[in-house]
């Protein structure tokens, strides 16, 4: 039998309040000038969300125990949830929510990869390219694709052709299946689906580039 | 490539009409659709070409899955201030490849327990692990040892995290520790015994650590040792069984990995062996067993696999000062010397390939640490095959390993090549260390240069020497550096004539670059050296003065093969001059250096052919004595100086001692080697010599067969060992007159196979040339023994034969004059003897009234 213990920091409830109304206001106020198109902001937005995305994965821990599955869609939906179901929270279109959830994600996650890889001396994350044979057998595993890479390429996309880097972050940082990108994105279908289709095209091509290329210099 | 905004819409429309279409139209439109910009065009196929490759898979199993590293990313469950059970979390102390480590304490009854919890990280984490570390809990809780760090609990949290919980030891790792504070060879040693203590009880108990490295030796202020981890690689590595050995060991310190750990195959007390022979070896040296800084996975492998870890000594000589000044010595010289000898032998024996071949258990190995400390015989000298030559003669194994590593070396060389920019020189460098690998293994598994028919390693080398050649024109100092390396391969493994070549062409682009004059000295240097084992004796002369005339500082190296070189024209008393003065400055030197132990030899040699047969016996004696500081007692060279010595003993007139002397080697070197070994053939050529100088014929001819057997089949049927022995069996069996036959068919093939080996000019080819005469003669073949002596060859011959070849030659030849009657012949030619010619005679007459008027 294998002792199982929780820490006391992960047993917030979902009936205890998760911030504080000034809190509140400043999410409002950042929101909206995030919307408006103030990239600045994002940080103070990270500080602000990341704190209820980690809780509501907490929370998806504790009700699941070990069989912990945290879908990065449920996450931002919960998030969602939360967030606008408080008062206040004047944007009641989910898909802005999501679109400001993904770019989180993605940036946590990178700032995360990084900081580990920085311990690591870059020596214990293993990368793969996506042109590697057994490259299926592997991302099964985990954190073997790179994802800092997918990251790199995302925003050389993003430079060039924004409306299709962006169904691409949502599809692969939010899990947001096609139709709720058209929700958030306020696109027809058809070139959702279109943009995805090169979207994973070109990342595909422009990754195993990159791998090829890094092999060479290791 | 940073893609615009144009390009990119572009290729976008492209690549979208391309999709609308069949598949099979798909390459006609991205032609005609391109146009002329073909980097557009590649672009676009590209595209199709992953769109093909991923078109109906699933998004996670083209980009992989977010939830892994989401999980690991958010909740942050454990941290300073949160409780884990009934610890409470104080900080983070250190994270590393399997997790995060945190100090923690519990109150119990008024007692603080403090204690170390390390979460094993995310992606180790499967339900199969968490009952695997339940099933080792028990046993791994079991374990009591002042020098393991105990295992208190393990479980798991909420999301699945497993997590040890571990007596907290507060010190620092093993190496920092003994460098910080220089602690002496001994005093490392000391501890390193703490550790030993610690292993045996563990492995006493059923449980093999697996992954010993230094940072999981931490050391307490108070200087007590302290293993961590242990049994935990097994869960871990246990995880992933089933689906490769290379995923399997990950997480485990690829330096101190046992070769078996890494094919997978059953992990044993074998491994701890392995890893604390690594741990040991760093620990005296400073250096891992392999440098495995950016060295690739395959390359690694390799080194792990087959090649032999480097002798301590030799690497020492390559490290920094710093090293031996942190083990309170003064300089490397002395590093070197302390940790030769004994304590190289028990490195190497933990660090065998072989898991049988190395310590059979933690305590044998702590037996010998023991009996180096205090002096005393260790056991890896006892009755221990010789290894690395074993490898060798182990020959399927040695090529194909050591034709992986030149093959590594090739590409390398091809890469240099490839790319003649200013990183050419860096990229030097790495196929020069490849070079050296190389080198360093055909010098330590071939001392006694017998082999020659490595016939993988030399088919590598030749496809070396196009890529190589490319260079000559263009980079001749790069040249002249890789063909260096390349022909010292050449020249140790026997392809003297080989090596003398491209150490021809070497040193001929080192005149026209900018070799650094001492690596251009070397180069010369050993080309004199591959030139004398070419037979090109002239030219080895020139080479060294060519060497001496760079103006750079003579080496012992240089006066070595100075002296080998005057001993050819028999100035003996020059040649010892040298010898004693090269090795007066080598006397740092190990052992194990080819050049220390080569002089000393020689000097013998040199002694020898200048009559001084005691002085040669000393120093062969001294020899071994200085051998036996450092080297195994089976080591081939203690072997061959042995066998040396008998021969000493028997010219010195001590043909008794010397009978029992090469009875004893030849014992010894077939316990040792085997059977069919190269030195068994010499110790047995030795041991025949001194059974017939004892009139034991018939014992004599057993090894004197023996010998024939194995030089045939290593050597080959023409080889001067073999011939020189063929020729002693004949001289045995001539002497049993109901033989004769026998014994003259033997001469006349000898005589044959040395006229086309070594040529009418050596001496070799004039001795057994007499002795066949002298057969033919004796059996009454007066005429056939007449022609023998006055054929052109031998007229050659005679102007260079030493003294006792040409006045045996003489009385030969005057004997036969007479038996075949010339005299008689030139006056009054006999019809009734056609057989009898009168032109041998009259050549002998001419051979005969020139070497009067000689005299």
């Amino acid at each position: 039998m294998i002792a199982r213990s929780d820490s006391p920091s992960c047993t917030t409830g979902g009936s205890k309040p998760l911030m504080n109304v000034s809190a509140d206001k400043d999410i409002t106020a950042l929101l909206k000038r995030w919307k408006d198109g103030d990239r600045a902001v994002e940080n103070q937005l990270a500080n602000l969300i990341y704190p209820v995305l980690r809780d509501i994965a907490a929370g998806q821990v504790r009700r699941r125990g070990s069989q912990l599955t945290l879908r990065p869609t449920e996450l931002v939906n919960e998030a969602y949830e939360r967030i606008a179901g408080q008062k206040d929270v004047p944007w009641q279109n989910r898909a802005h929510f999501y679109a400001i959830a993904a770019t989180l994600i993605r940036r946590v996650l990178i700032d995360h990869i990084r900081q580990r890889m920085t311990e690591k001396h870059g020596g214990d994350v293993r990368f793969v390219g996506l042109d590697h044979p057994d490259c299926e057998a592997l991302v099964g595993a985990g954190n073997l694709v790179d994802w800092l890479a997918l990251d790199q390429s995302l925003s050389r996309l993003a430079a060039a052709h924004p409306a299709v880097a962006r169904v691409a972050e949502l599809r692969l940082f939010a899990g947001l299946e096609i139709d709720e990108i058209v929700t958030s994105c306020e696109l027809s279908r058809a070139t959702v689906g279109r943009h995805w289709r090169f979207a994973r095209a070109w990342l595909s091509a422009d990754l195993s580039a990159t791998a090829t290329v890094a092999d060479q210099q290791g | 490539m940073q893609p615009d905004a144009d390009r990119i819409a572009r290729l976008y429309a492209l690549f979208d009409a391309a999709l609308d279409l069949p598949q099979a139209e798909h390459d006609a439109y991205a032609r005609a659709a391109c146009g002329d910009d073909s980097a557009l065009h590649e672009e676009l196929c590209r595209l199709l070409a992953h769109e093909r490759a991923i078109a109906g898979r699933d998004t996670r199993s083209v980009f992989g899955s977010l939830e892994a590293v989401l999980r690991d990313a958010m909740p942050d469950a454990v941290h300073a201030g949160s409780q884990l059970g009934e610890f409470s979390i104080l900080e983070e102390i250190g994270a590393g490849g399997m997790g995060r480590v945190f100090r923690a304490e519990r109150s119990e009854r008024g007692f603080t327990q403090r204690v170390a919890i390390k979460l094993l990280r995310q992606e180790l984490t499967n339900p199969d692990l968490l009952r695997r570390f339940s099933a080792e809990r028990q046993i791994l809780a079991g374990l009591s040892h002042p020098g393991i760090c105990r295992l208190i609990d393990a479980g798991a949290l909420a999301n699945g995290t497993p997590y040890v919980v571990m007596e907290l030891v507060e010190g620092e790792p093993l190496f920092e520790h003994c460098d910080r504070r220089l602690l002496s060879l001994e005093h490392r040693l000391q501890i390193f015994r703490q550790v030993l203590a610690a292993v045996s009880h563990a492995h006493q108990n059923l449980v093999v650590h697996r992954d010993i490295k230094s940072s999981n030796i931490l050391v307490e202020a108070g200087g007590t040792a302290k293993l961590l981890d242990f049994g935990i690689a097994k869960v871990l590595a246990g995880a992933h069984a089933g689906d490769g050995t290379a995923t399997a060991d990950r997480y485990l310190s690829f330096s101190n990995a046992a070769p078996e750990q890494l094919l997978g195959a059953r992990v044993t007390v074998a491994c701890d062996v392995y890893a604390l022979g690594a741990v040991m070896y760093q620990l005296c040296c400073g250096l891992a067993p392999f440098d495995l800084q950016g060295a690739g996975a395959a390359q690694l492998e390799t080194q792990i696999l087959h090649v032999p870890p480097a002798p301590m000594s030799r690497r020492i000589a390559e490290a920094s000062e710093r090293i031996a000044l942190n083990r309170g010595l003064g300089n490397l010289a002395a590093l070197r010397r302390a940790s030769s000898g004994d304590l190289e032998r028990i490195v190497q024996k933990c660090l065998r390939k072989a898991p049988e071949e190395r310590y059979a258990s933690v305590e044998q190995l702590d037996d010998d640490v023991a009996n180096f400390l205090a002096c005393r015989p260790i056991r890896a000298s006892a009755g221990q095959r010789w290894y690395r030559l074993r490898k060798f003669i182990d020959r399927n194994r040695l090529p194909v390993a050591l034709g992986a590593l030149l093959l590594v070396a090739v590409a390398t060389i091809a890469g240099v090549l490839a790319a003649r920019n200013l990183a050419a020189l860096r990229e030097r460098d790495r196929a020069q260390q490849a070079l050296s690998i190389l080198r360093n293994a055909f010098l330590s598994a071939d001392p006694s240069r017998v082999s020659g028919e490595a016939v993988t390693v030399r088919a590598v080398l030749d496809a070396a020497r196009p890529a190589l050649e490319e260079s000559f024109d263009a980079q001749p100092e790069l040249y002249a550096s890789l063909a260096s390396s390349i022909s010292e391969v050449e020249l140790a493994i026997g392809l003297s004539t080989q090596s003398a070549e491209l150490f021809d062409r070497a040193a001929d682009a080192a005149r026209r670059g900018r070799l650094d004059p001492g690596e251009h000295f070397h180069l010369l240097v050993m080309r004199a050296r591959a030139l004398y084992a070419a037979g090109e004796y002239e030219r080895a002369q020139g080479s060294l003065h060519e060497a001496s005339a760079l103006g750079v500082e003579l080496t012992p190296e240089w006066e070595v093969t100075k002296a080998i070189v005057l001993l050819r024209s028999a100035e003996y008393q020059q040649a010892i001059v040298l010898l004693r003065h090269a090795i007066e400055s080598m006397h740092t030197r190990p052992p194990e250096d080819e050049w220390a132990n080569s002089a000393r030899l020689w000097l013998a040699n040199a002694l020898r052919s200048n009559g001084d047969n005691a002085e040669a016996l000393r120093i062969l004696e001294e020899t071994v004595d200085w051998h036996h500081t450092a080297l195994d007692p089976q080591h081939p060279r203690i072997a061959l100086t042995r066998i040396q010595i008998a021969v000493q003993k028997r010219l010195l007139g001590r043909p008794e001692e010397s009978l029992s002397d090469a009875r004893q080697v030849h014992a010894d070197v077939v316990a040792a080697y085997g059977p069919r070994s190269p030195f068994v053939a010499k110790a047995a050529m030795v041991l025949g010599n001194a059974l017939i100088t004892l009139e034991h014929a018939s014992e004599a001819e057993a090894v004197y067969r023996e010998a024939i057997s194995i030089y045939q089949e290593i050597l080959g049927d023409t080889h001067p060992d073999t011939l020189r022995t063929l020729f002693n069996l004949a001289e045995v069996i001539v002497a049993d007159p109901a033989r004769r036959a026998e014994a003259r068919d033997l001469y006349r093939k000898v005589f044959g196979a040395a006229q086309t080996r070594f040529g009418m000019k050596s001496n070799a080819t004039i001795l057994f040339r007499n002795s066949y005469a002298r057969t033919l003669l004796a059996d009454g073949e007066a005429a056939a023994a007449l022609s023998l002596l006055v054929s052109a060859g031998a007229q050659v011959g005679l102007d260079v034969a030493d003294d006792s070849n040409r006045s045996n030659h003489i009385a030969l030849l005057r004997q036969a004059f007479e038996a075949v009657e010339c005299a008689v012949i030139a006056s009054a030619p006999n019809p009734e003897r056609p057989d009898i010619q009168a032109a041998p005679c009259a050549a002998a007459a001419v051979m005969l009234a020139r070497i009067d008027a000689e005299s």
